[in-house]
């Protein structure tokens, strides 16, 4: 055979190894926190519970734990790629071995595959599988409380778009100290804004999971944990699992820690570093501070449990922010000046501007006594002179405290 | 070849080194830390056989283990040598007993395996385990009801062809299973017009006594305990299964009180209950909630309730102080209960822990020896009155597994063993607690479908 021929010949027949790169590219790069969220919603676990559950629920419960345990190659994102990758290109290939010998049909298979990378791409930068890659990768940054880039992807202009977000970028604003310096960058509505509303879906407890961790709350982390695993589809999943391994431990409470540490190093890829999986509770009197202390109960209402929470035992200062800042979405003066008064030693010297702004509002609203020079620096009183005169630049239109004020429904 | 040689002897030594125990034990006068805890407790004849096989153990500290067993008239010794792998000697515990009863322990317990608290589930079921191996078999699972609620388990007489079970959210009603006929009554939808909680079956088998109960669930930012289960308005109604008709008891139905976990005498002449002063309001006022133990005489041949009910009285025990929960009486009238500082759900109560009142003496006093420093919550009475079994969170404090201790009749009980497994480390791994734990004469058939 002509040596041209023969070169034509072995590229159709290694074209699917050139797809292949191309895909697992096309997926490590476009949807790499969609393969993180594969593995952390999965499940697979070498226990007889596990294996009863697969037997009882699946026809072929072979089958349903190989896909488990495939799912956990997912935790890195380049195995997860390749995988996909070759799942989409290896069958081609097979059949390119087979047809080698006709060159008609590797011309076809080599179209088969362009296909194949054609609608790959497609899915990846389809609108709907980029909000789901958006929304993975908000979650995973947010349990990872890496917020820098929870702020990356809840920009102000994504919240226009999908006001989801919103309660992670306050959230994340709040853990780094910068809420009162950048919440009215967003659009800002109310305190609800703090918090995911209904339905009471994976996404409402996964943000709950994070914000009571977030809050030194780690009883309703955990609460949260469990119910978010209840949405799973095995009842369980490793990401959940590593979350309830934090949170027991954060709790001080290491026998339960230990469990869920040891019930998951029964998957794949967790090593438990103790070789001894008893780890048993240890005497009540240990835990007897813990179990005295005052215990606050849960509402529904995060403005008052953050409250309450501000009344137990060393509260940090980004809480007091978060309290304070969901007053004043609120429009809640009064409120604010009295708790800032009473948190007034625990916070820097020199106040933010937006309670300086805010506190400007107040005094000429007889909150606070008329004069509060001494808290409020020269500029902020002399731009808020010129909003009210109406001398106000496009600078002073938007992203102030009283303009926020002459907008809001609660006034 | 020589090189072969010396590569393969390499690879043979260390296997050995690794995989092998040691050669040599050194003896130790004292009981190697095993888990479970199995050192000098007691077992039924019917668990003991080959040699108490049906005990598996392992090293606290994840050390390898060599075990072995001979029996010796109504003692199990067992012997345990530990070592960790590649170490040049182990060390060789002495042996310690374990005591076989002859009194017989009824040879199923059913019981619910459930997550330990919270809002929402995802599978559950009513599962039973043969007390003379591993093995577990699911009766009811709340696939059948998808992915419903299904609870409160009751058997007559211990009987496994007469039970009950609620079923909540789908397929909503108390599922009847007499004999093999299957019926599910809604018992909001009758007369009543009331759901119905807590049962216990008349030990004639035509009554069931239940309680209505309002529950909530209030959680707590943070401390020790998350959760608090509470009522806010619970009665009690005894149902006549054979005219399907409820029971006049009007002193059982008072708003100011809140009446709860009824619990028939072995006679069926009284019916034992709780009973506490409402508060208004019992999320925030829970440390005033003190239910008390109560009676009332039954007369089962005309179906009717015989005086008001009296206070039974709990010599030692600050009624201002404490709470009553779960009052369940041995066929030798000694009643068993668990007692908290308040409240109505002792499981999430570290304090809580069993006590005995004695019918015949009225003397008062704590299961010592089946108690914890966490909860020990619901228990029942094997059929003969001789086993005891009850759920304590005493491993990681909050998933409550199932122990058992022989009961002389006297009054004395012995160290408890926990439920055993085919594997140990299956007592740690499942995600599940076991609760209410009822111990049955025989094996539960399946029920599939109501």
């Amino acid at each position: 055979m002509p040596m041209k021929k023969k070169t034509v010949r072995r590229g159709l027949l290694h074209f699917p190894l050139l797809a292949f790169m191309l895909l697992l590219l096309l997926f490590r790069w476009g949807i790499p926190y969609i393969l993180l969220a594969v593995e952390a919603d999965s499940l697979y676990l070498d226990t007889s519970d596990y294996w009863h559950q697969m037997e009882q629920e699946h026809a072929w419960p072979i089958c349903a734990v190989v896909k488990e345990y495939v799912c956990q190659l997912f935790v890195n994102p380049w195995i997860g790629a390749s995988l996909l990758a070759f799942c989409l290109s290896a069958p081609l290939y097979a059949v390119n071995v087979v047809c080698r010998r006709y060159r008609g049909a590797l011309y076809w298979s080599m179209v088969i595959q362009i296909c194949v990378v054609c609608v790959a791409t497609v899915y990846v930068l389809l609108p709907s599988t980029r909000t789901r890659e958006n929304w993975c990768r908000l979650e995973h940054s947010a349990i990872c409380h890496d917020w820098e880039d929870v702020l990356r992807v809840a920009t102000p202009e994504a919240v226009k778009t999908d006001h989801d977000q919103l309660p992670y970028a306050l959230l994340a604003l709040a853990v780094r100290g910068e809420l009162p310096d950048h919440m009215l960058d967003y659009p800002l509505e109310s305190s609800r804004d703090f918090d995911m509303g209904k339905p009471f879906d994976r996404r409402f407890y996964t943000f709950r999971m994070v914000l009571y961790d977030c809050l030194g709350c780690p009883n309703e982390a955990l609460h949260n944990a469990f119910q978010l695993a209840s949405f799973m589809r095995c009842g369980m999943s490793l990401g959940v699992l590593r979350q309830m391994v934090r949170y027991s431990r954060e709790m001080g409470d290491n026998a339960l820690s230990a469990k869920y540490g040891r019930v998951l190093s029964s998957s794949t890829f967790h090593f438990s570093r103790n070789s001894s999986f008893i780890v048993l509770s240890p005497p009540t009197d240990t835990l007897a501070s813990r179990w005295n202390a005052f215990q606050p109960l849960l509402t529904e209402r995060l403005g008052y449990n953050v409250g309450e929470l501000l009344d137990t035992e060393s509260p940090s200062p980004s809480m007091y922010h978060y309290f304070l800042c969901m007053l004043l979405a609120d429009c809640q003066l009064s409120s604010f000046v009295t708790v800032l008064q009473r948190v007034r030693p625990s916070l820097p010297t020199s106040l933010p501007r937006l309670y300086q702004e805010a506190l400007l509002v107040s005094a000429d609203r007889g909150l606070l006594p008329p004069d509060v020079s001494g808290t409020v620096e020269e500029q902020v009183v002399s731009d808020y002179e010129a909003w009210k005169a109406g001398r106000a630049t496009s600078a002073l239109l938007t992203g102030h405290y009283w303009q926020y004020l002459s907008r809001s429904s609660f006034r | 070849m020589v090189v072969s040689a010396l590569l393969l002897t390499g690879i043979a030594v260390v296997v050995w080194h690794y995989v092998m125990p040691p050669l040599h034990f050194v003896e130790s006068e004292e009981y190697p830390d095993v888990f479970p805890d199995y050192v000098k407790v007691t077992i039924p004849e019917s668990m003991s056989s080959d040699n108490g096989a049906l005990f598996t153990m392992t090293m606290k500290d994840g050390r390898s283990c060599r075990i072995t067993r001979h029996r010796e008239g109504d003692t199990l010794w067992v012997k345990v040598s530990a070592w960790h792998q590649g170490d040049m000697e182990g060390i060789s515990y002495r042996p310690f007993p374990i005591y076989i009863h002859s009194d017989s322990i009824d040879p199923y317990v059913v019981y619910r395996l459930i997550e330990p608290g919270y809002e929402s589930w995802s599978r559950m079921s009513i599962s039973q385990r043969s007390l003379v191996s591993w093995n577990e078999s699911t009766v009811v699972s709340n696939a059948s009801n998808e992915r419903g609620c299904i609870n409160c388990h009751s058997f007559s007489d211990g009987r496994p062809e007469r039970m009950l079970f609620h079923s909540r959210v789908n397929n909503a009603g108390t599922v009847f299973v007499l004999d093999g006929n299957r019926k599910r009554i809604d018992f909001t939808k009758k007369s009543s017009g009331r759901q119905v909680t807590y049962p216990s079956w008349h030990p004639s088998g035509r009554y069931v006594a239940f309680s209505s109960n309002t529950t909530r669930q209030c959680f707590m930012l943070k401390g020790r305990q998350p959760i608090e289960v509470y009522d806010t308005a619970s009665d009690i109604m005894v149902y006549n299964v054979e005219k399907d008709s409820w029971v006049d008891c009007p002193y059982l139905n008072s708003t100011d009180d809140w009446e709860t976990f009824p619990s028939w005498s072995p006679d069926g002449s009284e019916l034992y209950f709780c009973r506490a002063d409402s508060v208004a309001q019992p999320s925030r006022q829970r440390k005033k909630v003190h239910y008390r133990l109560m009676r009332i005489a039954f007369d089962g041949q005309l179906g009717t309730f015989v005086g008001e009910p009296q206070e039974v009285p709990l010599k030692g025990i600050d009624m201002t102080a404490h709470s009553v929960s779960f009052p369940r009486i041995s066929i030798d009238g000694f009643l068993m209960f668990t007692l908290t500082d308040y409240g109505t759900f002792p499981i999430w109560h570290d304090e809580a822990d069993l006590w005995m009142l004695d019918l015949k003496a009225g003397d008062t006093f704590p299961c010592t020896i089946l108690n914890s420093d966490k909860a020990e919550s619901y228990h029942c009475w094997s059929s003969n009155g001789r086993w005891v079994v009850f759920g304590s969170r005493r491993l990681d404090g909050r998933y409550t597994r199932l122990y058992f201790s022989h009961f002389d009749g006297k009054g004395q009980f012995t160290k408890p063993f926990l439920l055993p497994q085919k594997h140990p480390k299956d007592n740690i791994l499942r995600m599940k607690s076991y609760n209410i734990p009822e111990f049955v004469k025989g094996e539960v058939s399946p029920v599939e479908k109501f």
